[in-house]
């Protein structure tokens, strides 16, 4: 007897499904197709949120307001959650909002170390003025809360082993008051953390991203805006990644590259510590700088054509399945 | 040329990551043997150069230095505590290591309770009885702007939205009650639009979890093809 | 001579008091307050400017906390009122704020001082209510788990999912095939695998009594002890104890994908018709349920990892969600923590059910106070 088509999909060796799905993915990656995203609420938000901040230093240059950077994601997921947490900073130095990064976990520090400095290298930002980098503090619940009174309490040094109180920023950013949002960026349940903590001790705003697996557990607190955004895995990055592209492209012009190199030629002073990033760039990091703009726009068209994919599959199955349960049926 | 070796490394385990999809095989076990390996390694020195020296050796020396004795005391104590963590690697002083577990889960757990109570339940129990502009979910002009203008739209996030997120969370509480007979008129009238509810959350989180991973794998082909690629065409042509 | 002195000094201070009244008519009104609900690190100033923007464009903050050197703050007058959080770390801290009005000529004008100590206070009455809640779950938990312990019957209802898994033994004894008990891969730490081991009893002892054949793979060393006791527990309590073999529950291996490669090839050559995957587990969820799936076997599955949930809802015939998972054990096991806990939880979830169903039917009709008095949190 002949197998019916019904059988003969639903036993297919997943082998040859892994192999199409290679395909499906690797033809928008080579042919380097970008996909532009609808921005959704909960990113424009988050992005909003950056404005206002900025509109508020604007107003008030001798008290401004920072953005306090959580790096709680380890290399494992940092294919979903560089390009946020970069984008997000990019928008930060691009409005020249002092950041204070640190990370939550003992394997993430070089991860938070190593973007934090390639982002702050960027727009020419100086260590300890314009950005510091804490390390990695602990334990997490006491550092969140040393943040309530004065953080340089706590972390009597920085990851460079400068002392906090020695450091500009630091003196002007101790205290949730001068914070003006917790950007947290985690493939684990650490938003929730800092929901508990920051946000309902402290009232502090959290702005969150997060990996597509945990996504859907966030969003009853987006509803009661105990954070006031979220991005949500390859998607949420490439909208807030589209995000800071057009401003970028408002304030510097689409020459990048020109404006990289610019700020390390307009100022021969050594103001920049090569302990934290050597000024000027190689031309393989100059890709690098590059190619990062774009990393989660490009992803998500291979992640559109591998989920076009998928749903064929799934309605395809579905069919499958139908007309086998028919002939049963009828059997 | 460092660069390029230390990148064809990678590469080299992300293919032998992936040979597992063809089945199990020696390359993936060396490669996962390896990571496992290369984290706990890395784990123990970043815990003692950015944990132990800077938080512990270092204050404690300087304190000795000082002489600032009943801080060193307070930190050498909390060192002596964390040390009773290791009985557990002996047979018949093991429970001794319950010490510092309980010290650090009492701890922890008296810090979040009261945070989560107000994080996790009551925000969230107050976030369904109005939204954060303050207003009733159920908020009769909601619905009456989907009669004024009966569009999808206002149906689904005027209308509805709220009367919708009452009723699940009403339902799924209710499911997951079990001092109430399997008989019991809303038991068993909340069942089924309880498992619906679920079931739409499961799906959309599964969906989720579909793009998460498919994300997982163009970020290793973005690093092959993007970053390792140029780089070894550079090497070869030049 | 006199009264005319008087007089004159009467007019005088008639024709000045217009001028005096608006020397005293205030530029701004502020005030240094005591942060209340706080350990004293914090007071506040609130400031409320009276005179136009034109006739004092800013105003000149002298501050003062404790030894701390004097520091200087702007505030632009835009005629709102503005609330300044200043830090002083502790209790017992002096602040002191002197203000000054800059006049639109330049001009300093001084306005006066506000000063205080900065005061903590034992209680936050703002978590009280999270308090009073956590108190309460906590008595509960107490009280009923003692009852439990007492032996006092609590009541708790049949899972439906549970009575799927007599049918379930029924027909591997009817194919005369085996049963296949996956008690979750996460150590003896995870609440879930003891929720699976407790279930694992009840299960143990009906496949004994029917004489069908059993086995437990296992991935924690430590697990399979506690497993083989079970087990070898439940054969004597049904009489079978020549049944019994200590190979029923094993270590199929440590590894994660090596324990469900295992597991997967005893499935294909046994061909059990029954599974249970009861307990914790991680990504090989979707490789076991759906090799035990490809054998035909019914599969009962059950797990708090919702990550993983959708994954065994999809794939497998029955599935414990969540709590259902302890609440399937506590009802199999009779365990007074459990079942004491599992008591607890539920008249909080009432309580809180209850109040928040009164507290939207009298926002219906526009009363916030069962809302605000019972659910709102407040910082």
């Amino acid at each position: 007897m002949k197998t019916p088509w019904y059988e003969k999909i639903a036993s297919v060796d997943k082998k040859i499904l892994y192999v199409i799905m290679f395909v499906v993915v690797m033809i928008p990656l080579l042919a380097k197709w970008t996909y532009n995203p609808d921005v959704m609420d909960e990113v424009q938000d988050i992005y909003d949120e950056v404005e206002e901040i900025y509109a508020y230093n604007l107003a008030n240059p001798d008290a401004p307001m920072g953005i306090l950077f959580s790096f709680d994601y380890g290399p494992s997921t940092s294919a979903e959650l560089d390009p946020m947490m970069m984008s997000v900073l990019r928008h930060a130095f691009l409005r020249k909002i002092p950041v204070v990064t640190w990370v939550a976990f003992v394997d993430s520090i070089d991860l938070g170390k190593r973007i934090t400095n390639f982002i702050a290298k960027e727009y020419g930002a100086v260590y300890g003025e314009d950005f510091v980098f804490m390390g990695y503090p602990y334990p997490m619940t006491a550092a969140v809360v040393a943040f309530g009174s004065d953080v340089r309490k706590f972390l009597v040094k920085d990851f460079y082993g400068n002392v906090s109180t020695d450091l500009p920023l630091l003196n002007k950013i101790y205290n949730y008051k001068s914070i003006g949002l917790i950007v947290t960026v985690s493939g684990t349940s650490m938003p929730r953390f800092w929901v508990t903590y920051a946000n309902t001790l402290y009232g502090k705003k959290i702005a969150t991203g997060t990996t597509a697996v945990s996504a859907a557990d966030f969003y009853p607190f987006l509803q009661t805006k105990q954070m006031i955004g979220m991005m949500g895995g390859l998607r949420g990055a490439a909208e807030y990644e589209k995000l800071v592209y057009e401003l970028e492209t408002e304030l510097i012009g689409t020459d990048t590259e020109m404006y990289m190199q610019s700020v390390y030629k307009q100022n021969t002073v050594q103001k920049w510590d090569t302990k934290v990033f050597t000024p000027g760039y190689t031309e393989e990091e100059l890709r690098e700088h590059i190619s990062t703009r774009m990393t989660a726009r490009t992803g998500m068209a291979s992640q559109a054509a591998a989920h076009f994919f998928v749903i064929f599959l799934i309605i395809l199955a579905n069919l499958g399945y139908f007309f086998k349960r028919r002939a049963e049926n009828k059997r | 040329m460092g660069t390029l070796i230390w990148m064809t490394i990678a590469l080299f385990l992300t293919l032998a990551v992936f040979s597992f999809l063809f089945r199990d095989n020696v390359l993936y076990k060396f490669a996962e043997h390896l990571f496992v390996g290369v984290s706990v390694g890395y784990t123990v020195y970043v815990s003692y150069t950015n944990l132990f020296l800077p938080r512990v050796w270092n204050p404690l020396r300087r304190a000795i230095g000082d002489g600032n004795i009943l801080l060193a005391l307070w930190l050498a104590l909390g060192v002596l505590v964390g040390i009773l963590y290791f009985s557990r690697f002996t047979q018949n002083w093991n429970w001794v290591s319950r010490y510092p577990i309980s010290i650090t889960v009492g701890y922890l757990t008296g810090y979040s309770i009261i945070p989560s109570l107000k994080a996790r339940i009551l925000s969230q129990f107050y976030g369904t009885v109005v939204d954060p502009a303050g207003d009733s979910l159920l908020n009769a002009e909601k619905i009456g702007v989907f009669f004024k203008e009966p569009t999808l739209h206002n149906f689904f996030f005027e209308a509805m939205a709220g009367p919708l997120l009452v009723f699940g969370v009403f339902v799924v509480i209710v499911y997951f009650f079990f001092s109430f007979k399997n008989t019991n008129p809303v038991v068993r009238f909340s069942r089924n639009p309880a498992l619906v509810y679920l079931m739409v959350a499961f799906g959309a989180s599964f969906g989720y979890t579909f793009m998460g991973r498919i994300s997982l794998f163009i970020g290793r082909m973005n690093f092959i093809f993007h970053e390792w690629w140029p780089i070894f065409k550079n090497m070869i042509s030049g | 001579m006199k009264t005319k002195k008087i007089m004159i000094i009467l007019w005088a201070l008639l024709f000045c008091l217009p001028v005096a009244a608006e020397e005293r008519a205030p530029l701004a009104n502020f005030e240094l307050k005591d942060t209340p609900n706080n350990a004293g690190e914090q007071v506040e100033f609130l400031f409320v400017p009276a005179a136009s923007p034109e006739e004092v464009p800013e105003f000149l903050l002298h501050i003062a906390i404790g030894d701390e050197p004097v520091k200087e703050r702007r505030l632009v007058n835009a005629g709102k009122e503005i609330f300044l959080p200043l830090i002083t770390g502790e209790a017992g801290v002096p602040v002191e704020v002197r203000v000054e009005a800059v006049m639109d000529d330049g001009s300093l004008k001084n306005l006066g001082t506000s000063s205080l100590v900065s005061r903590g206070e034992w209680l936050n009455m703002n978590s009280m209510k999270a308090f009073i809640l956590g108190l309460l779950f906590i008595a509960l938990i107490i009280f009923y788990v003692g009852r439990a312990k007492k032996g006092k019957d609590l009541f708790i209802r049949k899972i439906p999912g549970l009575e799927a898994i007599d049918d379930a033994l029924g027909r591997a004894t009817e194919m005369g095939r085996p049963v296949f008990y996956v008690p979750g891969t996460s150590s003896m730490a995870d609440v879930a695998t003891l929720a699976s081991l407790n279930i694992l009893r009840p299960v143990a002892r009906q496949v004994a009594k029917y004489e069908t054949p059993f086995s437990v793979p296992v991935k924690d060393p430590i697990v399979v002890s506690v497993a083989q006791d079970v087990v070898k527990e439940a054969y004597m309590a049904a009489g079978r104890p020549d049944l019994y073999d200590d190979g029923i529950a094993y270590l199929a291996s440590m590894g994660q994908f090596d324990y469900s490669g295992a597991v997967s090839g005893s499935m294909m050559r046994e061909k059990p018709a029954t599974v249970f995957l009861l307990g914790m587990f991680y990504a090989e969820s979707l490789i076991l349920a759906e090799t035990a799936n490809s054998v035909g076997a019914i599969q009962i599955a059950g797990t708090d990892a919702s990550s993983q949930l959708p994954f065994f809802i999809a794939a497998c015939d029955y599935t414990l969600i969540g709590e259902e998972l302890y609440a399937a054990s506590a009802y199999m096991s009779r365990e007074p923590l459990l079942l004491g806990t599992l008591k607890a939880q539920d008249i909080l979830k009432g309580l809180l059910l209850l109040l928040f169903v009164t507290a939207i039917i009298f926002q219906l009709f526009g009363i916030d106070f069962v809302m605000d008095t019972f659910l709102k949190p407040e910082w």
